[in-house]
């Protein structure tokens, strides 16, 4: 008898929590912010974030012509799905030493949700003068 | 780092293996087994795994590591299925592949997966089309329930990204595989102490991604602390140390001089 309760309870303990597993890891979704370059120059970009009760941070890479990056991140299901809401705002660099700063307001414009949240950057953006 | 005069044997290297990962040496533990009023010798599953076997060539300073998977085709067209093939069996390889230290020794170790329909880690080959859902796979790695490796090809913005995701993610959900084996629930489905092992939601004491150097392929970091690029995941995750020996624990070994 307390053979089979044990062989029971090997079985039923890993299907059980595999349940579980499977039910809390659909309540989330992974969503991303892409970025791409298409101008003619290399671009420096840094992002800056803001997650409490941790301190702000900042994300930097550099982007080739024509050549885009992203990050992922993932939200509740009963979250809205907006643009990553720790990302406060952007800083873009060119070689030519334009700088352009796009402030949480203009990202939501500009970016559109199309799988990841798509930002491009284009020569137009980055017209310094 | 200066390498050990001492002649290694296959005694040194086992001990120093069993050590660096804190499994006992011995591969067997004796436990009381009350009906027959008796010790028992019970295994420790050290070199048993039926999925993975290694060669020890000492004279060349390499360690290669086979691993078995069972890629099932699920639909996805033929092409498709040789690609995700592909891509799995070298994302595995790269992300798994590292040098490690064992006894003072210096050792390349080289991964390399197969695909196999026996012994065999059971892999379901998935294509997520949807441009609008980013499609998690799992491993895991407990016995009746396949691991699932899923190709975002909608999700992504081109097929470069995409598929260094996908030989990524492989990397990482074979890994399921060799810590449940090595350390159980707790290890594998608590991503080595950065999640909760039911949930699967990051611990707040979990740190965030490292500014730079190495990222654990096997962890989760905690994003509200820092955040890491695609290009920087890829290219500079990498399976820790004692992971590939506690791969290398559960291989069964052969020994060449």
């Amino acid at each position: 008898m307390v053979k089979i309760i044990l062989r029971t309870s090997l079985f039923v303990r890993p299907v059980f929590l595999s349940i579980i597993f499977l039910t809390a890891t659909s309540c989330s979704s992974i969503h991303g912010v892409a970025i791409t370059n298409n101008t003619t120059e290399t671009i420096q970009f840094l992002g800056q974030f803001e997650s409490k009760p941790h301190a702000p941070f900042n994300l930097d890479f550099t982007l080739q012509p024509g050549a885009n990056d992203l990050w992922m991140y993932e939200i509740s299901y009963f979250e809205e799905k907006t643009l990553d809401k720790r990302l406060k705002k952007i800083i873009l660099t060119n070689d030519k030493g334009c700088k352009v700063i796009l402030e949480r307001e203009t990202l939501e414009k500009i970016a559109v949700k199309n799988g990841p949240w798509k930002i491009n950057i284009d020569q137009e953006m980055m017209a310094c003068n | 780092m200066s390498e050990s005069k001492e002649v290694l044997t296959l005694e040194k290297f086992h001990e120093a293996l069993h050590k660096d990962i804190d499994k006992p040496v011995k591969n067997f533990r004796k436990e009381w087994n009350q009906a027959h009023h008796r010790y028992m010798k019970v295994h420790t599953g050290a070199h048993r795994a039926l999925w993975a076997k290694a060669i020890v060539l000492l004279e060349q300073k390499v360690i290669i590591v086979h691993v078995n998977l069972n890629f099932k085709q699920n639909g996805i067209s033929d092409a498709d299925y040789e690609k995700l093939k592909y891509l799995a069996r070298i994302g595995i390889d790269k992300y798994w592949s590292r040098r490690i230290n064992v006894a003072g020794t210096s050792f390349m170790v080289r991964v390399k997966a197969e695909h196999n329909y026996q012994n065999a880690i059971p892999v379901d080959l998935y294509v997520e089309t949807d441009k609008n859902n980013y499609a998690r796979s799992m491993n895991p790695a407990i016995l009746g329930i396949d691991a699932s490796f899923i190709y975002n090809k909608g999700w992504h913005i081109d097929t470069e990204n995409a598929d260094s995701d996908f030989q990524l993610i492989s990397a990482h959900e074979f890994g399921h595989s060799v810590l449940m084996y090595a350390g159980g629930l707790s290890l594998s489905w608590g991503h080595k102490g950065s999640t909760n092992p039911v949930t699967q939601s990051v611990k707040s004491s979990a740190p965030g991604y490292p500014k730079k150097g190495s990222i654990d392929l096997m962890k989760y970091y905690n994003q509200g602390k820092s955040e890491a690029n695609l290009f920087r995941r890829v290219t500079d995750s990498v399976a820790m140390e004692t992971d590939v020996k506690r791969l290398i624990w559960g291989a069964q070994i052969k020994w060449s001089k």
